[in-house]
């Protein structure tokens, strides 16, 4: 991979040279589209240990498309683009832009999102060389797909396609796309034979358009095509056309999101360790990609490319923080006000949801599936951090409702004995679900943690800490509105020593993943007991002790952490979650090693996160095999394997916390040693901007306003009225 | 129809209108057509056969789970069918598979929209309807898979 060159904000990926593995990513707020790095629309990933080809459109979380072909001739057979073709490629915040030379014909091939439709624009255009004029021939052809993506591998095989107007339809069980073109095709086909339009029923592939164009060097030809679709109603008014009649904007408006929404992130600077300063350029750079507005009212990110491209509310949850961080405080407000639309108020089996519950997936439709044991512990803590970023509890106020089921939601799941919350059984009803006349599916889930696929009932401890955050929250919410919220702290506190007490694993130095209902401890290794070590709630040295246990290379891989010790008897390399590296467990290692004290660990921990960023061209793989560093049934970029590791810049490394609502904010730094100096600029905070530059012993701070902030350190404090400078004096790196 | 089967119906009546409620009649009507999309999406109706090869039948796409399977299993009205009388050969395969040949090293891929064809060596199955269980096992996300097929037996010639 090219090194994308610093300080060229705009730039994703450049090459001259063919590189069909790389993916391309093109990403709007309704649509995408996946290419590869030959400027095919084709990207073969190995998916759960299968190939399979991911490229094409995607629009409101339907795959639009398989693969999608052009083909270009001069007095002559038509060629291929792509990977014999291809002279550069470059890929920007505007979109793609692809030039081939082949037969004597330059083709550029601009790919860009549509910003008012859920699909993609794209703009073709076609120049004879030598000087002669030419006639040439365009082909373009592809396979319709139409199957959300919220369902695994399931291709229908039953489409009905028609022309209505100059617009080429393809509808499938409500799923539908539609192809505008300028100008039209001279010849159509669909699968192979001759097609004008006409209503056709059946398997359809292989929808191919075909365009003769006269040329000359001083007038090349150009077609433009508008893909998009989703859901049936995203039709109405024949949205293609409309975008074909503003086409010169698609690639403008699609930047100007992006120049607008960077220039309202802080920068960071970290000179003695500058990889984590493009780490955090490229991490903020993929987050943006993960945004989405599939339709109105529905915001949110998915969860990663290329087949978690829908909205899951747990990966949600892990970003919603980085977003705070970067200054987007609107994104996550109308982010919460989406998933929290979506509670449940009832149980309804058929999709696995208890009463109180969040969604796990959430798509247009809306198309809910519920039945999790923590994505709905993550929201109280969102908003918490929320009110402490923004200093507004407006919103606040309004969700408390939502906030005070999820905590009966618990409450209901809690063994009355220890104060634990139960995890396990959250999909035992949807076997009703799961029944298509004939036809039963189901898989044997019996517990659905954060690491799903694996049992890990009856009290997995990561899950005990995000339950101890929910009551935290909730009570300090309700402190802040007025509220009385009785015996949640109580709670909290019972579940933290339930943990110190239960919990220690003193043969490994570390902590059990889980306990059962008969308090038979779970002798697994998991980096998920580390979370109980960022909460704080192990003693300094039992703290230490196990992050130091976590960095040994049965659990610590020099490429991440494992989800499962190699000592273990069940540990496999390739089992996604016994066994395979996944990136965001490096960045809870990162968070725990820094906080207990660890920082030369901790930072280290950062450098894998980062060079897996830079090394993978800005993307961020969800998981690797934990034998070698190489990815296996892995999304290129999760925002799980990028989130976390942004937050740690801020959160951990930088030591910041805010408490907007009171005007001030903790700074504690944690830098190791031997650093010199690291700046943070512009980070929103309310309606100002903080600045802070460090070096050994002090932090230099400005403040834009309103008002007096106040910096809050581990042993002094200093106020920062607005617009001033002030500095804060912070303890030397032990 | 029983009573059991009624009542099981009017509980999923209940389910969805309050679905409806809370969330709106669109998303009754989008889980019914992804439903519906899903009803035809894994099982190839009406291909559950009896001919000379023995009873077959076909898949559209892979149930629940995509990529590729390190164990497979198929009981037949119950009964388990031995591996080594269970074959599976994937649309563009040279030739099929047997069972028990699959394992981590030599996986099984059933491709998405693509038919996959079983063959299990029974020489008679009696008319009228069978149930046929498939288990399948990823080969990176351990937990089982399963499908269960309920259809009328076509008989397509003697063996």
């Amino acid at each position: 991979m090219p090194p994308v060159p610093r300080g060229r904000e705009t730039s994703v990926y450049a090459t001259d040279v063919p590189v069909p593995t790389i993916p391309v990513l093109v990403t709007g707020l309704l649509g995408s589209a996946l290419l590869n790095g030959a400027g095919e629309f084709s990207w073969v990933r190995e998916t759960r240990g299968a190939p399979i080809d991911w490229g094409g459109v995607y629009g409101q979380g339907v795959r639009l498309t398989g693969p999608w072909s052009l083909r270009v001739g001069r007095a002559g057979p038509t060629v291929a683009l792509g990977r014999d073709t291809l002279v550069s490629l470059v890929h920007d915040h505007g979109g793609v832009l692809a030039t081939h030379r082949t037969g004597g014909v330059e083709v550029r091939d601009e790919t860009a999102p549509l910003s008012s439709s859920p699909g993609i624009g794209r703009r073709i255009t076609l120049t004879p060389l030598g000087g002669e004029p030419a006639t040439l021939t365009l082909e373009s052809g592809f396979d319709p797909f139409l199957a959300p993506v919220l369902i695994e591998g399931v291709k229908p095989d039953l489409y009905r396609a028609d022309r209505r107007g100059s617009t080429l339809v393809v509808e499938s069980h409500g799923f539908v796309l539609a192809l505008d073109a300028d100008p039209l095709p001279g010849a159509m086909q669909l699968g192979g034979a001759a097609w004008r339009g006409e209503k056709r029923v059946g398997d359809l592939r292989d929808l191919a358009l075909r365009w003769t164009l006269p040329t000359t060097a001083d007038a090349p030809a150009s077609v433009s095509l508008s893909l998009l679709g989703g859901l049936e109603r995203t039709l109405r008014g024949s949205p293609g056309r409309a975008e074909l009649s503003h086409r010169s904007s698609w690639r403008p408006a699609a930047e100007s999101g992006w120049t607008d929404w960077t220039g309202g992130t802080p920068s960071l600077e970290f000179p003695d360790a500058p990889e984590l300063e493009e780490g955090y350029r490229l991490a903020r750079q993929a987050l943006r990609m993960l945004y989405t507005a599939p339709e109105p009212g529905f915001e949110g990110m998915v969860a990663g490319f290329p087949w978690y491209s829908s909205i899951w509310c747990r990966d949600l949850a892990w970003m919603l923080p980085a977003v705070e961080w970067l200054g987007d405080a609107a994104w996550v407000e109308r982010s919460l006000a989406t998933v929290f639309r979506f509670q449940a108020l009832a149980r309804l089996p058929i999709l696995a949801a208890r009463p109180g519950e969040l969604p796990m997936q959430v798509s247009p439709g809306p198309l809910l599936l519920y039945g999790t044991s923590d994505t709905s512990l993550y929201y109280p803590g969102l908003v918490h951090r929320h009110v402490g970023h923004t200093g507004s509890v407006e919103a606040a106020r309004r969700w408390l409702p939502v906030l005070e089921r999820i905590v009966e939601l618990g409450i209901a799941w809690t063994e009355p004995a220890t104060g634990l919350f139960t995890n396990g059984g959250e999909l035992e009803g949807m076997r009703q679900a799961s029944s298509f006349g004939n036809v039963h599916v189901g898989f044997d889930a019996v517990d659905t943690t954060i690491w799903d696929s694996t049992d890990r009932r009856d009290h997995a401890i990561d899950v005990q800490v995000l339950w101890a955050e929910t009551l935290e929250s909730v009570a300090a919410i309700g402190q802040g509105l007025g509220h009385r919220t009785p015996g949640l702290m109580e709670r909290a506190g019972r579940v933290r020593t339930a943990v110190r007490t239960l919990y220690p694993w003193p043969a490994e130095g570390y902590l059990y993943d889980s306990i059962r209902k008969d308090g038979t401890p779970v002798a697994k290794l998991r980096p998920n007991a580390l979370r109980a070590v960022s909460a704080g709630w192990l003693a300094p040295d039992a703290a230490r002790d196990a992050v130091r246990r976590a960095g040994a290379d049965d659990l610590s891989a020099p490429w991440g952490v494992r989800t499962l010790s190699t000592r273990d008897p069940a540990y496999d390399p390739q089992a996604y979650h016994d066994g395979q590296v996944w990136t965001i467990a490096t960045a809870w290692a990162a968070d725990a090693a820094l906080r207990a004290g660890e920082r030369a660990l901790g930072v280290d921990y950062l450098r894998r996160n980062a060079r897996c960023l830079i090394d993978e061209g800005g993307y961020a793989n969800e998981c690797y095999r934990g034998d070698r560093p190489e990815p296996f049934d892995s999304c290129f970029l999760l925002g799980f394997s990028v989130a976390p590791f942004l937050t740690n810049l801020f959160q951990t490394l930088w030591g910041l916390s805010p408490h907007m609502e009171r005007s001030s904010i903790d700074v504690r730094p944690r830098f190791p040693m031997e650093w010199r100096r690291a700046a943070l600029r512009d980070l929103r905070l309310g309606a100002g901007r903080l600045s802070l530059e460090w070096t050994p012993e002090r932090v230099a701070a400005f403040w834009t306003g309103p008002g007096t902030l106040q910096l809050t350190g581990e042993e002094a404090s200093v106020d920062l009225p607005s617009g001033a400078s002030a500095t804060l004096t912070v303890p030397r790196a032990p | 129809m029983g009573a059991r089967a009624l009542s099981v119906d009017f509980s999923v009546i209940w389910e969805g209108l309050e679905i409806g409620e809370e969330f709106g009649f669109l998303s009754l009507e989008e889980l019914a057509r992804v439903g519906r999309c899903l009803e035809h999406a894994f099982y190839e109706p009406g291909s559950l056969a009896l001919g000379p090869e023995g009873v077959t039948f076909r898949l559209k796409n892979p149930p629940l789970r995509m990529g590729a399977f390190s164990h497979l299993r198929v009981l037949l009205d119950g009964i388990e069918v031995d591996g080594e009388r269970a074959w599976i050969q994937p649309e563009g395969a040279a030739a099929p598979v047997r069972f028990n040949r699959i394992d981590r090293q030599n996986p099984v891929t059933i491709p998405v929209g693509r038919p996959t064809r079983f063959m299990l060596e029974i020489p008679t199955l009696s008319a009228g309807r069978h149930t046929l269980r498939l288990e399948l096992r990823s080969i990176a996300i351990p937990p089982l898979v399963w499908i269960e097929i309920t259809d009328v037996v076509r008989h397509t010639g003697a063996p």
